[in-house]
């Protein structure tokens, strides 16, 4: 079980994550929402183990994570929510270095790489160094980076950025079997429909503080409203999304 | 797309060792810029950076052929000459090249010394200690200070002994002539290296990541300005050292540059002058201090 308790992140005086709590079984797939600057990153971080928490813990087993980072990190994928990657670094290479580092064995290494290339449709491409690659190739090496080792944890931050239509939908379906497999999935993004269709559960979060953990059904029904943006709009916006639209093209065509 | 194919079979083989695979990484970074995916920075490769920083170096030696050739020398109707004496003013020069260009080209890698938010993204969630990120790193820096300091002066190390002595017939000479041009050139591009590295790693210290990045514009500015004053006033500092005033010897004294001036003039077996004594003790002591300065900032920044 992955579970977080108690999870707090203060900058300086600003408390970023504020006594954020969940745990995930085996197979399940726990979507984190939250506006920008809710804390979803910070959330992410720690759970990682990139950031520290201020107060509370990160257990995985039964163990706090900070208690072995480099174990934790062997059974961890991570596909992080920007893909700054190595722009000198060819696609290949790339995966070769994540691969070494995670002291995968050569004839595996080789094998899983090429074939997740050319699975993802990046295989004509392997060779080519990353500084020409668009943002969407990007994002698909990074996922390519993170499940070749085969982890038992997956935490992906907006792991569809970028990704175009065909791509986006193996990689929901990629999520959906995947937890059927008994992986731990933590999922965070801003794409209701796509929380609404690969999760088991779901916490929304506002201000560094959980609003709702439940099921996508149970959040739904506890606010009244049909579908998941509905209720994520009235969760965590205190304006009225329509009005503001309204507002911006008033200001636009006004005279000059 | 072809203009970006990496360079061929090499560039695909498996290393196994994960240290190797991070050193690797580093010392390919500070080559090709420091800089986020989609910035302009100059990417130049290896090649062409090693070749740019040889070349100053190969120029002067062979400017220097027309002063010290024999048969030059034989048809201007020059005598015989003490290398050790004469060559005082263009070792000094040699000194300062070192030091201007691999101070420069460090510069010039500034953002790529550290490790930055691209290899925190990249690097800290695999299963591989901070520890090791940080070793490795840091030997990528040491790496890369003896290649800058080795290249920046290879042309002179080869050609400056072959152009003065090698027409004396005498193999202790030119050995002694030949090591001691080389340690001290490479110190002082060391040293160089070094003063900037403790430099970086100061302001990321004492500043949040953010600032730092700005102060090391000004920074960097200044750390130029003085490389190119350097660069500027070595033809007529010898001179001034040799002009008997303590006054001006004290002064000039607290260049970097005099100091291993002294150290050569150490190592060529005339050290009886206690100016140069003084300034030879300055350049080692430097040379011990500044990479010691330059682990702790780099370990306090790196934290």
């Amino acid at each position: 079980m992955l579970e977080a308790r108690q999870l707090t992140k203060v900058y300086g005086s600003v408390p970023a994550v504020q006594d954020v709590s969940f745990q995930i079984d085996p197979g399940r797939v726990l979507g984190y929402l939250g506006p920008n600057g809710s804390g979803k990153s910070t959330t992410v971080k720690m759970l990682v183990g990139l950031l520290q928490p201020t107060h509370g813990e990160v257990r995985f087993g039964g163990r706090n994570i900070q208690h072995d980072l480099v174990a934790y990190r062997r059974r961890l994928g991570y596909v992080p929510e920007e893909p700054h990657l190595y722009p000198h670094l060819t696609g290949w290479e790339y995966l070769e270095m994540v691969g070494t580092l995670r002291a995968m064995s050569e004839t595996s290494l080789a094998t899983k790489a090429d074939q997740l290339l050319d699975l993802l449709a990046l295989g004509a491409y392997k060779h080519v160094q990353m500084s020409a690659y668009s943002k969407g190739m990007r994002q698909r090496i990074l996922l390519i980076a993170a499940l070749m080792d085969n982890p038992d944890v997956l935490v992906l931050d907006e792991p569809l950025s970028g990704l175009d239509v065909t791509s986006a939908m193996v990689v929901k379906n990629l999520i959906q079997i995947l937890s059927s497999k008994g992986k731990f999935i933590f999922y965070c993004s801003h794409v209701l429909e796509v929380v609404e269709k690969v999760c088991s559960q779901l916490i929304v979060i506002r201000q560094g503080r959980m609003l709702a953990y439940a099921t996508v059904d149970e959040v739904r029904r506890q606010i009244g409203q049909s579908t998941l943006e509905q209720a994520f709009v009235q969760l965590v916006e205190d304006n009225d999304a329509g009005q503001i639209a309204s507002d911006i093209v008033n200001v636009m065509v006004a005279p000059r | 797309m072809n203009d970006h194919l990496s360079s061929g079979p090499a560039a695909t083989a498996l290393s196994q060792n994960p240290f190797r695979r991070l050193l690797t990484l580093f010392v390919s970074r500070m080559f090709h810029g420091g800089s986020e995916l989609g910035t302009d920075d100059l990417d130049l490769g290896i090649g062409i950076t090693v070749i740019l920083l040889a070349l100053p170096g190969l120029f002067v030696s062979l400017l220097l052929f027309e002063k010290y050739g024999s048969l030059i020398r034989f048809l201007r109707g020059d005598g015989a000459f003490d290398p050790f004496e004469a060559t005082i003013p263009d070792e000094y020069f040699f000194i300062v090249l070192s030091m201007a260009i691999t101070g420069i080209a460090t510069l010039w890698k500034w953002t790529a010394i550290f490790p930055d938010r691209r290899d925190f993204t990249n690097l800290v969630h695999l299963p591989i200690s901070l520890r090791d990120i940080f070793i490795a790193n840091l030997a990528a820096i040491a790496a890369i200070a003896s290649l800058y300091a080795i290249v920046v002066n290879a042309a002179s190390i080869v050609l400056f002994p072959i152009v003065v002595v090698g027409s004396q017939g005498s193999l202790p000479v030119f050995m002694r002539f030949f090591l001691g041009h080389a340690l001290t050139v490479i110190a002082a591009g060391v040293l160089a290296f070094c003063l900037v590295f403790a430099l970086t790693g100061i302001l990321l210290a004492l500043f949040p990541y953010g600032i730092s990045r700005r102060i090391s514009t000004v920074a960097r500015f200044f750390v130029i300005v003085f490389l190119l004053a350097l660069v500027a006033s070595s033809l007529s500092v010898p001179g001034f050292l040799f002009d008997g005033m303590v006054r001006t010897q004290r002064v000039l004294g607290a260049l970097p540059s005099v100091w291993f001036l002294g150290l050569s003039q150490k190592l060529w077996g005339r050290g009886a002058d206690p100016f140069f004594s003084h300034m030879a003790f300055r350049a080692v002591a430097a040379l011990v201090a500044t990479p010691v300065i330059a682990i702790f900032a780099y370990l306090a920044g790196f934290r």
